[in-house]
């Protein structure tokens, strides 16, 4: 594979309140085009900048830990890679067993930055304390396919990339977010009836919940598990004005 | 804030009247802009405003405006985070606002169409 | 889960931080920005109006005034926030609900093809009367 003169820039800083009010710092290094930005930051770890912070664990998109933003858009570090970087693509959802035909001695630059509206523990590792509260506020905590059909919101993989990409969750902090919110759709449509529907709604129909969405639609476009969040909160919330208006739900479970 | 359900509506009629001024304020431009080549003399709004269904048309609008604007406002302030005291302050204001534009509004119509008497 | 006890802030600056993001949110921000400027925009309205207190003298004055050039032009750009404002808001009552909010991408741009076409048709029918 092509090899790649990688200019990094990353967002670095001590534990804050937000990304904002970091520094960058721009590091140089020679990358493989099927290096994940995973072997990236070990490298500058093992390199120039050994006291990096960065969250990752399983390297292969089921953890959600790595979730960060490269140049301004949420991705898992694990799925993006140096040669999806240097061919401008990162709108695909992964660079991996992808030939990007790079010319010899491409270079490529970056900027690293911790995932938006989330607190940051250091450098690139965000503070998902706040957004598994709001998970937990809806019962997200369903146990995927107990033997019944599965729906794709149980791809969710609760990495934060949609609460990043949200313009919203970013000005009103008590706003519950697309994750939170699809999951309560998710548990309400779980057959097997885990967890209370009640507080599933009332978390829903407040003033920061459904509500608060304006359908910017960058939680789906962030997602890297498909799990379409925006649809998921326009159901609730079609859910939510049938009864109001005291439409029966039908068939429909 | 507190009652459930209470967002539904709001939205709900936010929706409404936003199809409903696509409609009203078509009509609006089209009796101002272009019924007649340039903009209409004192004389043809009157004539406009006498007319009660255009009076009733335009009072439709004003309203529908005033709750679109207004609700509209509203969300834009309440995604920058309130408290649920300082989201019923704002409901409070918004309310009285409105009142004041709809009263300037409806006597500013049923004047220039000669509804008060005296014209 | 022992993490970080900073407490974030609001931060309404990502209403209008488009960098990195994709069709919906340059949607979003149009729809915002043009949402306060017509709400600006009614009250400017309403308190010009009240010039129809004065009867037809003040009125009519006030109308010679507002069919010069200028005044011309910023009903132009008037129609063409409407338009945007509108059309973009009929997409969302409809993506709002669930209905095609999986094809809302081509939704706006079929609702800015719109209001593209409304709106060479209006410029002309203003700026026809002040030609000659």
């Amino acid at each position: 594979m092509a090899e790649v003169e990688l200019t990094v820039r990353v967002l670095r800083g001590p534990a804050r309140a937000s990304a904002a009010g970091g520094r960058y710092e721009t590091y140089t290094l020679r990358a493989d085009a099927g290096w994940s930005l995973l072997d990236v930051l070990e490298a500058l770890q093992a390199g120039p900048a050994p006291d990096l912070m960065y969250r990752h664990s399983c390297h292969h998109a089921s953890c959600g830990t790595c979730a960060l933003r490269v140049d301004g858009r949420e991705r898992l570090a694990c799925l993006t890679t140096v040669g999806q970087i240097a061919a401008g693509r990162l709108g695909e959802r992964t660079g991996h067993g992808k030939d990007y035909r790079l010319p010899r001695g491409a270079r490529a630059a970056v900027t690293l930055e911790p995932l938006r509206s989330f607190p940051v523990l250091g450098d690139l590792a965000a503070d998902f304390a706040e957004f598994f509260g709001k998970l937990d506020a809806v019962e997200a905590d369903l146990v995927a396919a107990r033997g019944e059909e599965a729906t794709h919101f149980e791809h969710c993989i609760t990495c934060g990339a949609c609460m990043s990409a949200c313009p919203i969750v970013a000005s009103d902090l008590e706003y519950l977010g697309p994750a939170p919110l699809a999951l309560a759709l998710r548990g309400l449509q779980d057959p097997t009836k885990t967890g209370s529907d009640a507080r599933r709604l009332a978390a829903a129909d407040q003033p920061h919940g459904v509500w608060r969405c304006h359908h910017v639609f960058e939680c789906t476009a962030a997602c890297p598990a498909g799990v379409d969040p925006g649809q998921a909160l326009m159901e609730l919330r079609a859910r939510l004005v049938r009864r109001r208006l005291g439409w029966r739900e039908g068939a429909r479970r | 804030m507190g009652e459930r359900g209470y967002s539904v509506w709001a939205w709900l009629l936010q929706a409404f009247t936003g199809l409903l001024l696509v409609v009203l304020v078509a009509l609006h431009m089209v009796a101002n802009h272009f019924a007649k080549r340039g903009l209409l003399t004192y004389r043809d709004v009157a004539a406009l405003f006498a007319d009660p269904y255009w009076l009733v048309l335009q009072l439709a609008l004003l309203f529908a405006v005033i709750y679109h604007g207004l609700n509209g406002l509203r969300a834009v302030i309440l995604d920058a985070g309130l408290s649920p005291a300082g989201a019923r302050r704002l409901d409070w204001a918004l309310f009285a606002l409105g009142a004041a534009m709809a009263a300037y509004g409806v006597g500013l119509a049923l004047s220039i169409g000669g509804w008060l008497g005296s014209r | 889960m022992s993490e970080g006890e900073a407490r974030r802030r609001p931060d309404w600056r990502a209403w209008f931080a488009p960098r990195g993001r994709r069709t919906g949110m340059w949607a979003f921000v149009l729809n915002r920005i043009t949402g306060l400027l017509l709400l600006a925009y009614v009250f400017v309205h309403l308190a010009v109006l009240s010039v129809l207190f004065q009867g037809p003298a003040g009125y009519d004055r006030l109308v010679r005034w507002m069919s010069s050039w200028p005044f011309l032009l910023f009903d132009v750009a008037l129609v063409a926030v409407l338009l945007v404002h509108g059309l973009n808001g009929v997409r969302l009552v409809f993506v709002g609900l669930g209905a095609g909010s999986h094809r809302q991408r081509e939704w706006f741009w079929a609702a800015m093809a719109a209001a593209a076409a409304v709106f060479a048709y209006t410029t002309y029918l203003i700026l026809a009367p002040a030609w000659r």
